[in-house]
């Protein structure tokens, strides 16, 4: 159990940026009520109902949000309803959105749900977000 | 077996909400890194670490505070092993308290232990002490006496609490 765990965590840390900390993982047993602040790579396999402000997000198959997700990349492949800010996104065929998808780069893979617009922005219109203090 | 650890943690904490929509658990502990921050409570039905900051409740099955963290709230958990800050009250079975953390807030705990070193300011107190009437009174461990004694809610926590090690 320890050991596919580790393994996990090593493997976020090839496919996410190298951060000074490890990457956050919100596992499939942990249900979030309120907001979601971070500098650097969240993982998420459970539940958020709030808000998400991170640098990389990756959500899993089987996760949900519900609340607005705002981040530099974010790989979708479970459930989010609200509104997806990021420079660069990812559905995966699991992938459900319900809300608009704010983006400078989004690739929708076949078999992803989207029912949203699609607003395109320069990369200058992704401000810098607030770090976490 | 995690269905079984849902049935102890409810039964211990009383307030532990199942999470509705949260699934039986990978096994895996649930990870609050140093850089990230909560503002609201968290549920979960295993494993949670934090190593950042939350501010809000959180009702988990283990709870590891690591050095460093800070949690502003209430802590439910079965398990709670804490060598960062809290600033509210932690209810657990069993709480370990390291040499590093400042725990500022009262324990209910069934067992205790605090490293020397560490700051605790809060009142300990026992959690079969059930609270009848605002009032935490210790409950008598012979069912046959304390139900003549107190009253049947109380009789009925009495004979809970005494078929709890039975169970566990």
């Amino acid at each position: 159990m320890l050991d596919s765990h580790s393994e996990r965590r090593s493997l976020l840390r090839s496919v996410l940026s190298r951060t000074r900390c490890s990457p956050s993982i919100i596992g499939a047993d942990l249900r979030v009520v309120g907001d979601v602040e971070s500098a650097g790579d969240v993982l998420v396999d459970g539940t958020v109902e709030g808000n998400i402000n991170t640098q990389n997000v990756v959500i899993n198959e089987g996760a949900h949000i519900v609340g607005s997700i705002v981040a530099e990349t974010a790989q979708i492949s479970g459930s989010v309803t609200g509104r997806v800010v990021a420079v660069s996104v990812n559905l995966a065929r699991t992938a459900k959105v319900v809300g608009s998808i704010f983006h400078n780069d989004l690739s929708i893979e076949d078999g992803a749900v989207l029912d949203g617009l699609k607003p395109w922005r320069p990369v200058q219109h992704f401000s810098s977000r607030q770090t976490v203090r | 077996m995690f269905a079984q650890s849902d049935k102890r943690a409810e039964a211990a904490t009383g307030q532990l909400e199942r999470p509705r929509q949260a699934a039986q658990g990978s096994g895996e502990p649930s990870l609050i890194s140093a850089d990230m921050r909560i503002v609201g409570d968290l549920e979960c039905a295993g494993e949670v670490h934090i190593d950042g900051k939350v501010e809000g409740n959180i009702h988990s099955a283990t709870l590891v505070v690591n050095q460093g963290a800070l949690v502003e709230g209430s802590i439910f958990a079965d398990t709670a092993r804490i060598s960062g800050s809290v600033n509210g009250r932690v209810e657990a079975k069993s709480v370990i308290i390291g040499n590093t953390a400042k725990v500022v807030g009262d324990i209910i705990h069934q067992t205790l232990e605090i490293d020397s070193g560490a700051y605790v300011e809060g009142q300990c107190s026992r959690m079969e002490a059930k609270k009848a009437d605002g009032e935490a009174k210790v409950a008598v461990a012979r069912p046959g006496a304390g139900a003549a004694k107190v009253g049947a809610q109380e009789a009925g926590a009495a004979s809970a609490a005494s078929a709890k090690p039975a169970a566990s």
